[in-house]
């Protein structure tokens, strides 16, 4: 069968009304999360984790993406209309976006956003669509020894590249990594730090973690602090027209941003951010109207709001082909994937075309639809900005509280996730970086069967993977890796903080 | 400076536990058996985590004894009053509250306390708002819980 018509398939799937309403509610709920401050992708996806698994694992996934996708879109809302970003990666918007409000160009802003979100998105989607396959072909020829080596870069590089302090990152991913090793072991037999409570012998539960440290935490944060929402520019539908000369200055930025975001797309740590910024450095760096940066220039909204499309849709290849994942989000919808027992990796498109032709049409799918719905609904998107932490407080705690009991429909989840959210929160004040904590516990299983496979392979002599070249060339890309980009990343978001 | 002097501590204080845990964790991850050449044992990990935890939070907390004047927790320089205090403490009582309710009164009854109390101590001054809140957030999450996914909600002597 030919990739056309396994995605002509994969359209019949993603087109059961099931599926499509998945991915409705995915988009629509990612982009009123997008626009709120303080709760991002992360946060929602940790809490819808749990209700997605009621879906099975190929609705799950589209709602838990769509959910991720579509919180990039409505991230630009807020920055465009009150200069405040509803994303990390919407930041940079901020500096032309809102200039742009001020100048009455706010429709412009937006729709520009949304085109660019939508262009950017569906050329991600293509490459994903190509790329995956091949990949995943390739992939196939790897033994334990190349798995390990690039479990070992996804596990120094996500812990490096998170928060200020590296060694923060590394504390965290290894705290993280112990906690996945609790429970019964798979390959010994024997009990490993279970205290003797019958809940820990099957571990500890990602998903009441994860909703604790990212949805408690948040709550507590709320609580402390709480924002008063802003005012909120109102714009017309009538409104929402470039005009020819931003259209015009728009078509290249966009195009620029996509391939940026695909190449970011594909790297350990924060692609979207570190996608966003650069874009903005390039377009600043070559446009002809460098004084307009910071005043209003549409290519500072078009460029970065591309990127951060783009970068997002291709972060899903290294979970998908390698089953590896490389950004906090995609450990997210491997645990959910790995709650049906389907297993990202070489085999998960060979094996499961249905769920992955199915999830690729889904994402045009749902690209599409956040257009339609992002111009139109723009004002109301907006509104839900203005909600108050009072309101929301009361809603995403007892969804938090049902989240995390129905996983295992057991109420030791819900202290989990209490006390995971208590030890987040006092984490988070002083600076340390909670993705690599969560990545350390769904990373950690996979690294020690790696690392157990690989010893088996090599009967114990590791000097023998000198002798497996691509083993080689991923150890030695790790320092490097690291090296340049906290380089770059440092000089990039330098140079749009300076802005 | 008193402030930033106490944060510092407080910081030491985390690493201090993240360390002492590591630490204490040591032997019995030796316990499980390291393996032999070829098979690793089910203590390696454990072992390797918890020496990566002990060794990063020495490091960390020689890095603050050196330099404490830089401490700022994550850049939040905000301060937060007494009340924010009570506000996250009255959250959490509520939060601990729901799983000792809810094998006793029922999902009902105590999502419908839950929700009310966690919308009081947000800032609800009134009742009834927060009471259209709390009994429409749970007869949603019955709608759409017990009604549309069909689960077995917890049931007491209420519902």
């Amino acid at each position: 069968m030919s990739g056309l018509e396994h995605l002509l398939q994969g359209f019949q799937i993603a087109l059961d009304p099931a599926n499509l309403m998945m991915c409705l509610i995915g988009v629509i709920l990612g982009t009123m999360v997008g626009v709120l401050p303080g709760l991002g992708p992360i946060e929602a996806m940790a809490i819808m984790l749990p209700i997605s698994i009621r879906f099975g694992p190929l609705a799950g996934l589209i709602l838990l993406a769509g959910v991720w996708y579509g919180a990039q879109y409505g991230g630009s809302t807020t920055s465009i209309l009150v200069n405040i970003p509803g994303e990390a990666s919407s930041v940079i918007t901020t500096i032309d976006g809102y200039q742009m409000t001020r100048k009455g160009r706010a429709g412009a802003a937006l729709a520009v956003s949304a085109i660019g979100s939508f262009v950017a998105g569906t050329i991600g989607i293509v490459i994903l669509q190509l790329f995956a396959p091949p990949l995943a072909a390739a992939a196939l020829s790897f033994g334990p020894p190349e798995y390990l080596a690039i479990m070992l870069l996804a596990f120094v590089a996500l812990s490096t590249l998170s928060g200020d302090n590296p060694l923060k990152g590394a504390m965290m991913i290894a705290f993280g990594a112990f906690l996945s090793t609790i429970g019964i072991d798979r390959i010994a037999g024997i009990q490993r730090f279970t205290m003797g409570i019958p809940n820990m012998m099957y571990g500890i539960n990602f998903v009441p973690v994860a909703v604790g440290l990212f949805g408690i935490a948040e709550i507590i944060r709320l609580a402390l602090n709480p924002y008063v929402p802003s005012p909120m520019k109102s714009v017309r539908f009538r409104e929402l027209y470039p005009n020819r000369e931003e259209t015009r200055r728009s078509i290249m930025p966009i195009l620029r941003g996509s391939f940026i975001g695909s190449l970011f797309g594909m790297l350990p740590g924060t692609p979207a951010v570190l996608a966003s910024f650069t874009s903005y450095s390039v377009e600043k760096s070559i446009s002809p109207r460098k004084a307009e940066f910071g005043k209003g220039a549409i290519e500072g909204v078009a460029g970065p709001e591309s990127a951060n499309n783009s970068a997002v849709i291709l972060a899903l290849v290294p979970l998908l082909c390698l089953g590896i994942p490389f950004a906090p989000v995609a450990a997210l919808l491997l645990a959910g994937l790995e709650m049906h027992n389907v297993t990202p990796g070489p085999l998960f498109i060979q094996d499961n075309p249905d769920i992955f032709w199915g999830f690729i049409a889904a994402m045009y799918l749902g690209n599409f639809l956040l257009l339609i719905l992002n111009l139109p609904l723009v004002g109301l998107f907006a509104r839900v900005a203005t909600l108050r932490p009072r309101v929301l407080i009361p809603i995403i705690g007892v969804l938090c509280l049902f989240g995390s009991y129905m996983t295992r429909m057991a109420l030791f989840d819900v202290w989990v996730m209490i006390g995971a959210g208590i030890v987040g929160f006092i984490l988070t004040r002083f600076g340390f970086p909670l993705v690599p904590l969560v990545l350390g516990m769904v990373l950690g299983n996979i690294l020690e069967d790696n690392l157990r496979v690989t010893t088996q392979w090599l009967n114990g002599d590791f000097s023998l993977l000198l002798t497996r070249p691509i083993t080689l060339v991923i150890l030695a890309l790790i320092p490097v890796y690291v090296f340049f980009i906290r380089l770059a990343g440092k000089k990039v978001f330098r140079n749009g903080i300076k802005e | 400076m008193e402030k930033i002097k106490s944060i510092s501590k407080t910081e030491l204080i985390i690493y201090g536990i993240f360390c002492s845990f590591a630490a204490a964790m040591l032997s019995p991850s030796l316990k499980l058996g390291l393996g032999e050449k070829g098979d690793l044992g089910p203590g390696l990990l454990p072992l390797a985590a918890n020496l990566c935890v002990l060794i990063t939070g020495i490091a960390l907390a020689i890095s603050v004894l050196i330099k404490r004047e830089k401490i700022d927790p994550s850049g939040e320089s905000e301060k937060i009053d007494r009340k924010g205090w009570l506000r996250s403490g009255g959250i959490l009582l509520n939060f601990a509250l729901w799983p000792l309710l809810v094998g006793i009164v029922g999902y009902i009854l105590s999502t419908l306390l839950i929700s009310l109390g966690l919308a009081k101590v947000v800032g609800y001054k009134d009742w009834r708002r927060p009471i259209i809140l709390s009994v429409s957030i749970t007869f949603c999450i019955w709608l759409i819980f017990g009604v549309l996914f069909q689960l077995d909600l917890p049931s007491g002597f209420s519902f």
